[in-house]
């Protein structure tokens, strides 16, 4: 394909090296840290960014969701409620404001638009490649010369 | 957050402003998409290990040391000198962590992590009222760029 070889493999295995030595690391750290110190949690701000399903609930602490439900808490329980708007919850005894913008159809309408957005930039990008490859095999040709079909061809 | 048509739009605004030619400013392109493949990573991760773990080996993809180790896997892949490879890859990348981050502290994790490894501190700087105004802005100047690229 345009524009893209075998890989190099020097610098192939020593990235992938390092990235997954991270990964390993940074699930050690995160595991360890959780949930007292879990590092995303921004005290000044009195913010926190909580990653959890319900097995990763614990006992007498709320998580917020922002990533898999968007807009739903759980309680020790285990049971899901849902959040409104504005809605506070409380995050290993620390007041935090959630990051609630959005309920019910209005999240399904924002993963919607997400959806779209994402899906035109992957199509700019497979215009530019394309575009490059064109311009690249035109460039090449001899001057003077149209390639066979003409410019589309190219 | 900013979409994948923010940050192609940023990408291609930057290869104007860099002068990058044309055949190569796909790959600078392809930088400014590398670091939200974390995002597939985490979903491989969710479903086998639950949700935490899933941030935790995916986010580092989404910083600045770890977008070094990630644009040089891609640029392994790319039929270019693999430093100019590297270099475009990387410039690509820098723009969407550091859009990104101008979203603190409303977006997610990953977004804010920019000193790991040396550091857990979030950074960022707090413009998400006006990121919609932003976005909008870098859409139609892509657009213009592109137009007048095309203008015969």
């Amino acid at each position: 394909m345009y524009g893209v070889r075998d890989p190099r493999p020097l610098p192939l295995i020593l990235g992938l090296i390092v990235i997954l030595a991270s990964m390993y690391h940074n699930a050690l750290v995160i595991e360890e840290r959780w949930p007292q110190n879990f590092p995303f949690f921004d005290a000044e701000r009195r913010q926190g960014y909580f990653f959890g399903l319900a097995q990763e609930v614990v006992p007498g602490h709320f998580v917020l969701i922002t990533d898999i439900m968007d807009n739903w808490r759980v309680d020790v329980y285990g049971n899901f409620t849902q959040l409104r708007s504005g809605d506070a919850v409380t995050v290993n005894g620390v007041y935090a404001q959630g990051r609630i913008e959005a309920t019910g159809l209005h999240v399904l309408g924002r993963r919607f638009m997400f959806l779209i957005w994402n899906t035109l930039g992957v199509l700019l990008l497979l215009w530019a490649w394309r575009d490059a490859a064109r311009r690249s095999v035109a460039a090449a040709a001899p001057s003077g010369l149209v390639p066979l079909g003409g410019e589309d061809n190219a | 957050m900013p979409d994948l048509i923010v940050h192609m739009s940023l990408a291609i605004i930057l290869t104007r402003l860099l002068g990058i030619e044309r055949r190569d400013r796909w790959v600078l392109m392809f930088g400014a998409l590398l670091p939200d493949l974390q995002l597939f990573i985490a979903l491989a991760a969710l479903v086998a290990r639950g949700a935490t773990v899933a941030m935790a080996v995916s986010f580092f993809l989404h910083t600045p040391v770890g977008a070094l180790f990630l644009c040089l896997v891609a640029a392994s892949f790319i039929d270019r000198d693999l430093w100019k490879a590297y270099g475009l890859l990387y410039v690509g990348a820098m723009s969407n962590i550091l859009i990104d981050s101008l979203l603190y502290p409303w977006a997610r994790p990953h977004h804010f992590i920019l000193l790991w490894p040396f550091s857990w501190r979030t950074v960022g700087i707090p413009l998400a009222d006006s990121m919609a105004t932003i976005e909008w802005v870098l859409i139609i100047a892509a657009a213009v760029a592109v137009a007048r690229d095309r203008a015969p």
